[in-house]
């Protein structure tokens, strides 16, 4: 006689949230910045998010074939670091150096440690950095994008202008801050055309609680506080500090690439201090360092750190006397 | 709760129930909101279960051998 009745433990039913739920949510979140780039640096732009995506998606089936197990596309998390990979970049960037860093972001960043959730470190950004690492030429020449509302700016992208004034004048050309900033930046990563986009992808994912806002807004604001502080000693250290918010890719790191579920603590204070932590050297790197930008740099570095922030700040558990350090 | 299940499931898995117990395995009271809410489908509950049975065993052996 044939089984009647399957019995299980609880839970019978389960969340209808599932991985590749949450990746659609992020997607969601990213397409009206993926929309405003195509229209900002045309049918290239396109061209860049088709070709990182179909090789992120190619790249992590041939390994999962390889190795042997059930193909793992379908959770589509090689989409969404295909996509925040390709929203890093400049929208300049040869096809095949796109091709050759999402196999660093796939395979080298993300399969070889086991799969989503097993890496240690943020796919895309580490696919970033081999590129930056390798192809500096290539990686820092950007193009001013069509609809920009800073005409006077020398360089591509407000960042990179700080640098080249502070190296070369010893001070800094100070931008005016209006709406329209925020609508069209002065360039930059292809992903870092429109603030409102990010800023809207960002509040929906806080709104589906995909992602919780510790990590974002104490990344944003140490980042903010720090450059006030600098601002303060000196005005000609650094750009302002609503630029150094709205510049770069300070937003998309913090949304969308700090808050990665396996490289981010998981407690609060862990959370809490990651973020402090990414704002921190990102504005140290930005200021101090060779480049212009440091999101990238900073939130590979604090992810080093969060195994040992998952260690030290666990809260205690229900009921548990035990005395912890935290 | 306080409790980790990923890294209780995990202890489980690689058989480190002492491991297991220093995380409060014990403290589990099976309520299912992991596996409920778990995206991937890990059969989290279940295998905290297990782990919370050998725990018990591995507690019951060391107070005999004390």
């Amino acid at each position: 006689m044939k089984e009647l009745m399957n019995v299980t433990f609880a839970p019978h039913v389960r969340s209808n949230m599932t991985t590749s739920t949450i990746m659609l949510y992020v997607i969601a979140a990213l397409m009206s910045s993926v929309v405003l780039s195509v229209i900002n640096y045309g049918l290239y732009g396109l061209t860049l998010y088709g070709v990182f995506v179909s090789a992120a998606l190619l790249f992590e089936h041939t390994f999962c074939v390889i190795q042997g197990k059930k193909s793992s596309i379908k959770d589509l998390s090689a989409v969404v670091t295909g996509l925040l990979f390709a929203m890093t970049l400049p929208p300049t960037l040869p096809l095949w150096t796109a091709v050759v860093g999402v196999f660093f972001a796939i395979v080298v960043g993300k399969m070889v440690f086991g799969g989503i959730g097993q890496n240690p470190f943020n796919p895309a950004l580490t696919g970033r950095m081999v590129l930056l690492v390798s192809f500096p030429a290539l990686m820092t020449s950007f193009q001013r994008p069509v609809y920009t509302t800073i005409d006077a700016l020398s360089g591509a992208t407000i960042l990179g202008n700080a640098k080249t004034d502070i190296a070369t004048y010893g001070y800094i050309s100070h931008f005016p801050i209006d709406i329209n900033y925020l609508l069209f930046t002065a360039g930059g990563s292809l992903g870092e055309i429109s603030l409102i986009a990010l800023i809207i992808g960002g509040l929906l994912l806080l709104y589906k609680q995909i992602i919780s806002w510790h990590i974002p807004v104490t990344f944003i604001g140490t980042v903010f506080i720090f450059t006030f502080i600098l601002n303060q000693i000196d005005g000609n250290i650094t750009i302002s500090s609503f630029h150094h918010v709205f510049s770069g890719g300070l937003l998309l790191g913090a949304f969308f690439m700090a808050t990665d579920y396996s490289i981010s603590p998981m407690f609060i204070v862990g959370k809490i201090i990651f973020g402090i932590g990414c704002g921190f050297l990102t504005v140290i790197i930005r200021v101090y360092g060779g480049y212009p930008e440091g999101v990238g740099f900073a939130i590979l570095i604090m992810n080093a750190f969060v195994p040992m922030l998952d260690k030290f700040f666990r809260p205690n558990v229900f009921g548990d006397r035990d005395e912890k350090l935290f | 709760m306080g409790l980790v299940p990923r890294e209780l499931e995990q202890n489980f898995l690689i058989n480190d129930t002492s491991k297991n117990i220093d995380d409060n395995i014990m403290s589990c009271i099976e309520c299912g909101c992991c596996s409920y809410i778990c995206p991937s489908r890990r059969l989290l509950a279940e295998t905290i279960k297990a782990g919370k049975k050998k725990a018990a065993i591995y507690l019951s052996h060391h107070k005999e051998s004390k």
